[in-house]
């Protein structure tokens, strides 16, 4: 009981640090992407501080303050559901539908919270976050079933484990379909160009984030930071064939040494994301749709397909 | 329970290095920024971003002349600001009127109506003139002695009492009520032309 | 310099136009001089002649003659030659009107309301003179204008305060 406590207390420092650091190298790979200096890798630590230690002078009512902690729960709850190496709460639970479902709730919590704020740029916003979210399903599906199809499970342990056996899951054709569609959602779920039409800053002054001052606003940073770390964990668990290392005889360096593969997979699949971030510029939300139903839909349906073959 | 001020040289340390600014470019040297920006004199190694939501954003950079008109925006936006919060002032205009000493539509003194932290001078000044400004700034932050927000909060009275003389009693209402009637009568024009 | 092409010009509009009087300033420049109430058949014959675009209407107040000049600037593309048309209207308040000429150029709209905020003279025909433009509600009740009857400077120092150590000397700005 205890000793499950702490392996969740440290799982979730873990993550948070190792998120930072991500939202750090995101900040610093663009600058330098752009022939500029860039901040220091522990830059979004500084500004999290910063927005905490801020005296907050407005309020909404309940639904405002109530809604960015649902947010950062919900993440949270995703983190403990994936196997994280050979460490893992309650990963005989997690199944690929429920995680999926997790991650998309934040979305959810910033919108009831931006909305009850009665800004209207935070209506434009949250209504344009929504229509993402509700564009990016169709792909998803067929990827989660593709998955499912192809190794006869829905549990992520067993994914994992089979593919220390049957080899990393995009070597096989109808998986590297699922995997090309499902990193195109991952563009969305990060919030970055060309999908970030939630974000939009300048064009809507931020969208749903908006109303949101200094303790909430340290509050999502810390959000961010997780679901980062829990998006791109859970996409080299199910893709790249997550790190489960016995060669070691003390479980501590097993458990180092497969934290540290995870977190150079991890690394590269941020770093595909920031790549096409910093080329593209943001769609528009009708287009993005269409975009979203046209050619990631193709993909990830032809890969279903295959995979039951 | 925690005493926060034990921390106050970290939290400082975070204010200094990630001042977030409001993208309200002010008057004529509103085309400083870019440059600032950019690859050149890259602002963003000191942490500093432009943020367009003033609910989450520090500094304010009032660079250039300042209207009567923009000075009502620039005061509700200023106070839409969290603390703690810090104000710069680039160019001669804000510092005592500049170029425009005697026009009928340029603020002269800048301080009577907002607390101003560091004025740079200069009619724009240099990028590297404006990071000297920056790096004083960093300093009175560290030190704790940018408290331009606790001398607005402490004598509200006295710069309330210049903005009611400058704009007339109740201006706030007067200018969010100003152009319903242009906006209705529109809507009726139109209305009534397509019937 | 050839000159031929705004000679040619100024030669045809002034045979349609009779009662106007024009000259050609220089290259790329010509000018005319109208009386008030001939002004919308003028504007619509350079319509008709290839002047795309209005540019500006500008306003100059003679004191001593008791006029106000309003100098409307016109623009061809086709040609590339920039049209000066003047006229003269009285100066008190309530007998400068001249007529309104947005449903020609739909862009004079804009600068009717910035001559009219600013030397007060009125434009029949054109219903949001009164839209707020530049002036804020305090400065239109004290009657700011740049008439040259208008005492700017102890305007700018009743309002700011600050101004009581300038003196606007000619020989000498004490600053």
């Amino acid at each position: 009981m205890i000793e499950t406590a702490l392996k969740a207390f440290l799982i979730l420092i873990y993550a948070t640090f190792v998120g930072f650091m991500f939202m750090g190298i995101i900040r610093i790979v663009t600058a330098r992407i752009h022939r500029r200096v860039g901040p220091p890798i522990y830059q979004p630590i500084l500004d999290t501080i910063k927005l905490l230690s801020k005296k907050s002078n407005i309020t909404h009512g309940l639904i405002y303050d109530f809604g960015v902690i649902y947010a950062l729960g919900a993440t949270i709850l995703a983190l403990m559901f994936i196997p994280l190496g050979s460490m893992g709460i309650l990963r005989a639970y997690g199944d690929l539908i429920l995680i999926t479902f997790l991650l998309e709730i934040p979305m959810l919590g910033i919108m009831f919270a931006a909305m009850s704020s009665g800004n209207p740029y935070a209506g434009i916003g949250a209504q344009r976050a929504l229509l993402t979210l509700l564009a990016i399903q169709v792909p998803l599906g067929f990827a989660i079933v593709a998955l499912a199809e192809f190794y006869g499970t829905f549990s992520t342990y067993e994914i994992v484990m089979a593919q220390q056996t049957m080899g990393w899951s995009i070597i096989h054709l109808p998986l590297l379909l699922a995997a090309i569609a499902y990193d195109i959602v991952l563009q969305a779920l990060f919030g970055k160009e060309p999908f970030d039409i939630m974000i939009a800053p300048g064009e809507i002054s931020l969208g749903p984030m908006v109303e949101f001052g200094g303790k909430h606003m340290g509050i999502l940073q810390i959000q961010h930071a997780i679901a980062l770390f829990a998006e791109t964990l859970f996409f080299a668990n199910i893709f790249l064939g997550g790190a489960v290392v016995t060669a070691f005889a003390s479980p501590i360096l097993n458990t180092i040494a497969s934290l540290g593969i995870l977190l150079i997979k991890q690394i590269a699949v941020l770093m595909v994301a920031i790549f096409v971030g910093a080329i593209f510029p943001r769609f528009t939300i009708d287009q993005a749709a269409k975009f979203y139903w046209k050619w990631p839909t193709i993909i990830a349906a032809l890969g279903a397909i295959l995979a039951s073959l | 329970m925690v005493d926060w001020r034990l921390y106050e040289p970290l939290i400082n340390f975070a204010r200094k290095r990630s001042m977030w600014i409001v993208s309200f470019c002010t008057g004529c040297g509103g085309i400083e920024m870019p440059p600032l920006m950019t690859s050149r004199y890259d602002l963003e190694r000191f942490g500093m971003m432009p943020n367009p939501a003033p609910r989450m954003a520090d500094l304010f950079l009032i660079t250039g002349y300042v209207t009567p008109k923009t000075l009502k925006r620039i005061i509700i936006t200023y106070e839409m600001q969290p603390d703690p919060k810090y104000v710069l002032a680039h160019g001669s205009c804000p510092l005592n009127g500049g170029i425009y000493w005697d026009a009928y539509n340029a603020i002269k003194h800048l301080d009577k109506y907002i607390p101003v932290d560091v004025a740079i001078a200069g009619c724009m000044p240099r990028p590297e003139a404006v990071m000297d400004g920056i790096k004083k700034m960093m300093e009175l932050i560290e030190t704790g002695k940018a408290d331009g927000w606790k001398r607005y909060k402490e004598n509200y009275e006295y710069y309330k009492k210049n903005q009611d003389e400058l704009f007339g009693e109740g201006w706030r209402e007067r200018t969010a009520r100003r152009w319903i009637p242009w906006l209705m009568n529109k809507r009726k024009e139109i209305g009534g032309g397509e019937q | 310099m050839n000159l031929e092409k705004e000679q040619i010009i100024v030669e045809t509009l002034l045979q349609k136009a009779p009662y106007a009087e024009g000259k050609v300033r220089r290259e790329r420049r010509i000018e005319f001089c109208i009386p008030p109430d001939r002004i919308r058949d003028f504007l619509v014959l350079l319509k008709e002649n290839n002047f795309e675009s209005m540019m500006q209407i500008t306003a100059v107040d003679w004191l001593k003659d008791g006029e106000i000049e309003l100098v409307y600037q016109m623009w061809s593309y086709t040609h590339a030659i920039h049209a000066f048309v003047k006229t003269r209207i009285p100066r008190d308040v309530d007998k400068a009107r001249v007529p309104s000429v947005r449903d020609i150029y739909p862009a004079a709209e804009t600068y009717e309301r910035d001559v009219h905020e600013f030397y007060k003279v009125t434009f029949e025909g054109n219903d949001k003179l009164e839209m707020p433009w530049i002036l804020e509600d305090e400065d239109r009740e004290a009657g700011v204008s740049h008439r040259k009857d208008f005492d700017m400077l102890g305007y700018v120092k009743k309002k700011y305060r600050l101004l009581d150590r300038f003196e606007e000397d000619k020989e000498n700005y004490v600053i």
